[in-house]
């Protein structure tokens, strides 16, 4: 029971990881926590159900177009909204970014329709056995695919230019622009990178529920996953977002399955409350 | 502020009913009750600038409280709808105490949460909520008599509108109001001047989540049935976002906002199921152009005149 | 004749970093006490801790001899203490007017349901508030400004307004956080004629953190050094002028003993 939990969990918990990096990355550069990333994860999955539709496109050639365009509106949504916000209360920042969000849902719910479409499995969902455990290919396509995201974006941050601006403006952005980094230039790629984390979590996550206008509340899951993570560590997303995973699948098991989503968020809720710095996240000094 | 023209709008709209067809009354009704549970976040997020996108969650305490008063004990709504009002006022102030731990996103955050919460108990919790399938809102009564024409609810709920409005204008001219912005502009200064800054932040809370339940139960009793559906998250950023197309710190920017959300889609017929993406967009050009609203807009025009 | 400010043995530190240690002196009432020292003494640290913003982690400071340590920073203000700060912390969207009527709110004793039914009660207090704060303005010389926004003011006049907000507050114990600092010759000319016209008009004790010595020395009653969070020397102006040790630490010198 307990191993099948973690398999499922592990499953589950590597969608929110992936969600919760997109929140942290930018998060870390930009301060701004993006309400409407659970909802470009939705606008990500159609855009792959338009390509295949509407332009005939192969799956793969869907899903990179996909990819592409996501980072790009993820870009635009930057220069565009929150590049002439900057210098705004936070409030502001908070309430475009869930106008974001509800802009895209609606939009979909009106041009695509409330009901859901079907999108294709990353591989097949007929489940096998192996050692008393059912495994089902397509689950453990998305925790390869996430696992294989992951370290690529670490190896990214660590290895290309790209990478060691964003890591310079987390360290120390003045010090970054001092050295002759373009902040403004790290903030556009930062939420192209995030959009394109919620692309990939958007695109697997889709067959596995319903592809529905709708389908931008599990932003919330990465939302709690992140907060668990702490919310400035990389690192931590990914283990908030596979404790989540996990602690949720054992949830509906042990109390019920109605339940799952009631634990999640009090433990979201929770967790803001007692560890406000996550399990992992490190204290950040705050002048007075 | 031209006090003539708003004694003009008052009297337009105690004739109205008697003029127009049951259908605009009830129309102007919804933009009434709208008013109400917007006025409350005018307080939390405008004048005192804590993020909340809980009010869906405690207009819901407040249908679904008044609404099962009245089924369980047959209480009339005079009496259920205070009530169930002043537990949300409650809920509302200790909900606004966790701000002593979460500020800003986090505190964004964990309203959102909370909304949730409440609405998956209003799904799951089905002996008590009627669940997924909904609840019938039984009909108020007054003395015997029972108010569901469109023209009877109408004289109940615009004057709770007109007070939710006139508390806002009363705020800005008292200790409470200033008490409020001050923590929102400097909790520092605040408590530096002894206003105790915790405390006016749930108050603040409190006093939203109060007028969010009233309205929320003038909003059972024009629906007369209740569906968790609305009175989710997305439910509570459609209010921020009427908030803020109204004017955030404008008295009269829960009407105009309400206003424009409640008889725009009406009058767009066949083009409203673009209307909320129109609102989202419209949202945005706002917040990026004019930061005050369209009631600040309004505002600085009269200042003009 | 108890002191109204009496700190003792009052130290911080802050994870490894002594801020503060081993600090004691007494305000008298009715005088200017002048706290100075190079940047990084402890100056704004040990107003943070007088007026609760932090905790202290060893003494105790009592307010006319009742203890403050452990207290909310608002329940401080209550007993009557208030406080400038050095970036001002004004509310900037609000009026001047506004401004000092936030001072007032402690003392302004009505409720919601006065405020909404505009009962007597409500409007008595609020006429009353309202002069007491035309009163403050003028008496900081911004009587014409009270409609402008506490954000649109200069500088000057920020601190200015900030001193109407807390004396608003009705205090004992006015705390400066470097009310000097920034200003023209003839503006810190007119800081110590207001600084010395409240001591003598209202009997406020007077606290004040500056490094504008010109300022300090001419308004000062009593002088108190601090050097890296230790106290170096408390005495009147002119012995201070004189210390050896003082004048060390001002030239950058190390001081042979604490």
């Amino acid at each position: 029971m307990l191993g099948q939990i973690l398999v499922s969990g592990i499953t589950a918990g590597a969608v929110y990881a992936l969600v919760a990096l997109g929140f942290v990355v930018l998060h870390r550069g930009t301060r701004i926590v993006h309400f409407g990333l659970g909802d470009q994860l939705t606008l990500s999955a159609y855009l792959v159900v338009i390509g295949q539709v509407y332009l005939d496109l192969p799956f793969a050639a869907a899903v990179a177009l996909s990819l592409l365009l996501s980072a790009g509106f993820g870009v635009l949504v930057e220069r565009a909204i929150m590049r002439p916000l900057r210098a705004s209360p936070l409030l502001v920042m908070v309430i475009a970014t869930l106008a974001i969000g509800a802009a895209i849902r609606e939009g979909l719910r009106a041009s695509m329709g409330p009901l859901p479409w079907p999108i294709p499995f990353l591989l097949t969902p007929a489940p096998f056995t192996l050692g008393g455990l059912v495994l089902v290919p397509a689950n453990l396509a998305v925790v390869g695919v996430a696992a294989v995201v992951v370290l690529a974006l670490f190896l990214a941050l660590r290895f290309t230019r790209f990478g060691r601006a964003i890591v310079a403006v987390y360290e120390n952005p003045t010090g970054a622009a001092i050295v002759g980094i373009s902040v403004p230039a790290v903030h556009a790629r930062l939420w192209g990178l995030a959009s394109v984390l919620a692309a990939i979590a958007g695109i697997m996550v889709a067959p596995l529920i319903t592809l529905s206008p709708d389908m931008g509340s599990i932003g919330i899951k990465g939302f709690a996953a992140a907060v668990l993570g702490g919310f400035n560590s990389l690192p931590g997303a990914i283990a908030g977002g596979v404790l989540l995973g996990v602690v949720e699948t054992a949830a509906g098991v042990y109390i019920s399955s109605a339940m799952k989503d009631v634990v999640s968020y009090a433990l979201l809720i929770g967790c803001v409350l007692l560890l406000p710095h996550g399990l992992f996240g490190r204290a950040e000094a705050r002048k007075v | 502020m031209p006090r003539a023209l708003l004694l003009l709008a008052l009297a337009g709209l105690v004739l109205l009913p008697f003029q127009a067809p049951s259908h605009i009354t009830y129309l102007v009704a919804l933009i009434g009750t709208t008013t109400v549970i917007v006025a409350g976040l005018a307080i939390v997020v405008g004048l005192a600038g804590q993020i909340s996108i809980a009010q869906a969650g405690f207009a819901a305490i407040g249908a679904y409280g008044s609404a099962q008063l009245a089924n369980w004990y047959g209480l009339p709504y005079w009496l259920g709808l205070p009530a169930a009002a002043l537990v949300a006022a409650l809920v509302g102030y200790l909900f606004g105490l966790l701000s002593l731990r979460v500020a800003d996103h986090y505190l964004a955050l964990t309203s959102m949460a909370f909304c949730a919460i409440l609405q998956l108990l209003l799904v799951h919790l089905e002996d008590w909520t009627g669940g997924a399938v909904g609840l019938a809102v039984p009909p108020a009564t007054l003395g015997g008599f029972t108010l569901d024409k469109p023209v009877q609810l109408y004289a109940f709920i615009m004057p709770c509108a007109v007070f939710a409005t006139w508390l806002l204008n009363s705020l800005r001219h008292a200790k409470l109001g200033r008490a409020f912005a001050a923590l929102r502009m400097s909790e520092v200064g605040a408590a530096a001047v002894g206003i105790p800054v915790l405390h006016h932040k749930a108050l603040a809370f409190a006093l939203s989540a109060f007028l969010g339940a009233w309205g929320g139960g003038l909003f059972a009793l024009q629906t007369t049935y209740l569906d968790p559906a609305q009175f989710g998250i997305l439910e509570s950023v459609r209010l921020i976002a009427i908030a803020v197309i109204g004017g955030l710190l404008n008295p009269l920017g829960p009407a105009i906002g309400a206003t424009i959300f409640v008889l725009l889609p009406e009058m767009m017929g066949g083009f409203g199921r673009y209307m909320t993406l129109v609102f989202s967009l419209a949202l945005l050009a706002c917040l990026v152009l004019a930061p005050a609203g369209l009631g600040g807009v309004v505002h600085r025009l009269w200042k003009r005149a | 004749m108890t002191a109204t400010l009496h700190v003792e043995r009052l130290g911080i530190r802050f994870g490894g970093l002594v801020a503060l240690e081993d600090v004691s002196f007494s305000v008298a009432p009715g005088s200017i006490h002048a706290v100075i020292g190079p940047n990084g003494a402890g100056k704004t640290t040990l107003i943070n801790l007088i007026t609760g913003l932090y905790r202290p982690t060893s003494g105790r400071m009592l307010l006319d001899g009742a203890p403050l340590s452990g207290l909310a920073s608002h329940r401080i203000a209550a007993r009557g203490v208030a406080r400038s700060f050095q970036n001002t912390e004004l509310f900037t969207e609000l009026t001047a007017r506004e401004n000092v009527l936030a001072g007032l709110h402690r003392h302004l004793h009505y409720g919601l349901a006065e405020t909404v039914l505009r009962l007597p009660r409500w409007r008595h207090a609020e006429r009353e508030a309202a002069a007491q704060a035309e009163a403050l303005l003028a008496r900081v010389g911004l009587a014409d400004q009270a409609e402008v926004a506490a954000g649109d003011l200069a500088l000057g006049q920020q601190r200015r307004l900030e001193l109407a907000r807390a004396l608003a507050t009705g205090p004992r114990l006015l705390l400066l956080d470097e009310p000097a600092a920034g200003l023209r010759a003839a503006e810190a000319e007119d800081l110590v004629r207001v600084l010395r016209d409240l001591r003598d008009t209202l009997g406020l004790a007077i606290l004040l953190v500056d490094h504008v010595m010109r300022v300090v020395m001419q308004v000062s009653d009593r002088i108190t050094v601090l050097h890296h969070g230790r106290l170096l020397a408390d005495d009147l102006p002119e012995a201070i002028r004189r210390n050896p040790q003082v004048i060390a630490a001002y030239l950058g010198g190390a001081p042979h003993a604490a």
